[in-house]
This record gives structure tokens, C-alpha cells and sequence, in this order.
């Protein structure tokens, strides 16, 4: 299992035309096919997490309380083990985390920038192809109009959250409750909730970091207001 | 069952209860903040719901030994969290998770990572990270 990991991390991750395979919809599987052991990986750590998330909703319910999850918004959840379509059974709430901008893990930009940060490019153009097919993959190619990591890291507009509320509303059905979290410090705040309303949203959730961000308490309420009430 | 609408995940604010006061007059119906007794009692009071948030797998100071290894069997911290699966860990978490749920300010339980994790995008922890540093060219 590991040593198809490794090389698919060399072989395909590591490298431009082994992207533009995983972009391509038409060669996508035959990746997965030459590498089994990669898919088993992936496999391995979804059924961890979903065995200890199962855990703890146990406790939660002896409790009489509820349990719901922030997750890897569904663009790279696959990544980190989290399959929404097996949490949602043990979930009252499911929170994607849904982060336009650079920041730190878990955040949109700074994830699909560790993906292409992991290749080499000989010059723009190759460049160009390399951030459009890890978008593509990812299934953010129409949030972003980036052909470059300098690009790419200036974050996603607020159709990203509209579309990836939508991937989540899409896998789960109407026993969980989709609730993405969203970065309250945001210029088009607005434009953003009310994307994730029109996307299947149930509610909304703002993440501060504390001090200044606090000051947008209001606006977000407001936007919220208008979206939800 | 109270399901948040509208919330705001807010951490240690600096006066509680004019804060809670603040975010129910603002229209918000559920805060999401850490396991912190007075701050639980102050939002409940205050009208709103309270989600308790749990970092995951957290792994005590110092303690190497926890940690998820990558595919090359290298030890990584990543979101403060160390692996899914050892026991003890689980066990810890489960344990924090039964302390937060215990009062009766709490509604439920949100788990997560840690707020101010390091920096390790998630991608690095899947992937081979040595990939780049042999330097490989595209297309080999």
C-alpha cells in the first residue's frame, strides 16, 4: 500500500503530466487503477476516522446532546479521510470549512498551493497548466481564473463557497444539517452567504481569530439576516 | 434539539457576557466557543445556543510518540493532532468530549482541529512530502 502511495506522489502528484492526467475526467480512473494501494490509503484513513467519529456520537447521545463536525471542505476532504456520505450518519451538523483566502491549513488557497508548490515547472506556460489542472481535479477550475501559484494565492472568489456548499449539499441527505463555516473577514461577505443560502445551506457559521475580526460581528449578521431570514 | 442558523465560532472575548448580550441582540442564535464553564454560562444566559469545540487527537506537550507518520514512516504533527489511531489517544478525546457534554449549558459537541494549528497543509500529510526535494522534472 505505501510504496503506491509513494509513487504516486512522485510519478502523478509530483508532476505536470501526471496532473493533467487526474484533470482529465477520461484518464482520471486509469491513475486510480495503476495505483490500487494509493486508493486503499485513502480508504484506511476515511474508515479511522468515520469508526472514531461514530464513537463520539455515541457519547453524545448517551449525553442527550448532538455532535457535528467542522470537515475539510469537500475539495479536499478525500484527502484527510473525511467522507461526508459515512460521517453524516453520526452527525447532527456538518460544518465545511469553507476558507476563500491564504492562510493556514485547511484553507482553500493555501491547500491547492502546497498541491502545486510540490511541482516543478520549467516556465510560465508550464506553470499556467499545472494550476489549472490541480484546480480542475479539485473541482474549483471555475472559482478561479489563476495561471500562476502567485495568483492562486490571492484566494477564490465567493463562488467557491457557493459551489462547494453545493458538492456538500449534494452528498448529504436531509438528516444533517449543512452549516459551512466561513471566514467572517471578508470584503464580499454578502456575495458569500448569500451563495451558500442559494447552494443548499441551512444556516451559516463565521470563524474569528479574535481582536479585530470581532468587528464584523455585525456585518455578518446582517448578511446573514438578509439571506436566511 | 437546537441546530444553530446563524453562529459565530468567538474565542476568550474579553468581556463575555456583554459579548454574548452583543451577538444575541445582533440576531445570532448559537455561539461556538471552547470548553470554558463561564463562557458557556454567560452565552446560555444571554439566550443563545452553545456548541462546545474540541480540538482532536491533541497531543500533550512533548509527547513524539503520538504522532501520525507520513508514508515514509517520518513522525508529523499536524493540526496539533497526533494519530487516529492509537487508543489512548481516542480515549483521551472521548474523555474531553464526556467533560463538555456534562454540564447543561452545552447543546452539543463540535470537533475539530486546533485554531492556531502549524503550518501543514493537509496535502502534506497524504503525500510523499520528498517528492520536491529530489527535484524531479516534470514529465520523468
Amino acid at each position: 500500500m505505501r510504496s503506491d502511495v509513494r509513487e504516486l506522489g512522485h510519478e502523478i502528484l509530483g508532476t505536470l503530466t501526471g496532473w493533467e492526467r487526474l484533470a482529465d475526467e477520461s484518464s482520471r480512473e486509469s491513475v486510480w487503477d495503476e495505483y490500487l494501494g494509493a486508493a486503499d490509503w485513502l480508504e484506511f484513513r476515511s474508515r479511522f476516522i468515520t469508526d472514531f467519529v461514530a464513537e463520539n456520537a455515541v457519547v453524545a447521545r448517551d449525553a442527550g446532546k448532538s455532535l457535528g463536525a467542522f470537515l475539510y471542505t469537500p475539495a479536499l476532504s478525500r484527502l484527510v479521510g473525511q467522507d461526508y456520505s459515512a460521517l453524516q450518519e453520526h452527525l447532527a451538523v456538518i460544518s465545511p470549512m469553507i476558507y476563500r483566502f491564504e492562510g493556514w491549513e485547511s484553507v482553500l488557497a493555501t491547500e491547492i498551493c502546497a498541491l502545486v508548490g510540490r511541482v516543478a515547472t520549467a516556465n510560465k506556460s508550464e506553470e499556467a497548466r499545472l494550476v489549472r489542472a490541480v484546480l480542475e481535479f479539485c473541482g474549483l477550475a471555475a472559482e478561479s481564473t489563476a495561471t500562476s501559484r502567485k495568483e492562486l494565492a490571492r484566494g477564490f472568489s465567493p463562488g467557491a463557497v457557493a459551489s462547494e456548499t453545493a458538492r456538500a449539499r449534494t452528498i448529504l441527505d436531509d438528516t444533517t444539517r449543512l452549516i459551512p463555516i466561513v471566514w467572517i473577514d471578508d470584503e464580499a461577505l454578502a456575495e458569500t452567504v448569500a451563495g451558500g443560502k442559494a447552494a443548499g445551506a441551512d444556516g451559516i457559521n463565521f470563524f474569528t481569530a479574535g481582536g479585530s475580526d470581532r468587528d464584523w460581528a455585525p456585518t455578518a449578521a446582517g448578511a446573514s439576516r438578509a439571506a436566511f431570514r | 434539539m437546537e441546530l444553530p442558523l446563524l453562529a459565530l465560532f468567538d474565542q476568550s472575548p474579553e468581556d463575555p457576557a456583554a459579548r454574548a448580550d452583543g451577538l444575541f441582540e445582533m440576531g445570532y442564535d448559537t455561539v461556538v466557543i471552547p470548553m470554558d464553564r463561564d463562557l458557556a454560562r454567560v452565552s446560555k444566559s444571554a439566550g443563545l445556543n452553545v456548541w462546545i469545540c474540541t480540538a482532536t487527537f491533541l497531543v500533550p506537550p512533548g509527547a513524539r510518540d503520538v504522532l501520525a507518520r507520513d508514508v515514509y514512516g517520518v513522525p508529523r504533527m499536524w493540526f496539533r493532532s497526533g494519530s487516529p489511531g492509537l487508543r489512548s489517544l481516542r480515549d483521551n478525546h472521548l474523555e474531553t468530549v464526556r467533560t463538555a457534554l456534562r454540564g447543561p449549558r452545552s447543546t452539543a459537541s463540535i470537533s475539530t482541529g486546533s485554531a492556531s494549528p502549524p503550518r501543514l497543509p493537509a496535502s502534506k500529510l497524504f503525500l510523499p512530502v520528498s517528492a520536491t526535494r529530489r527535484g524531479k522534472k516534470p514529465g520523468n
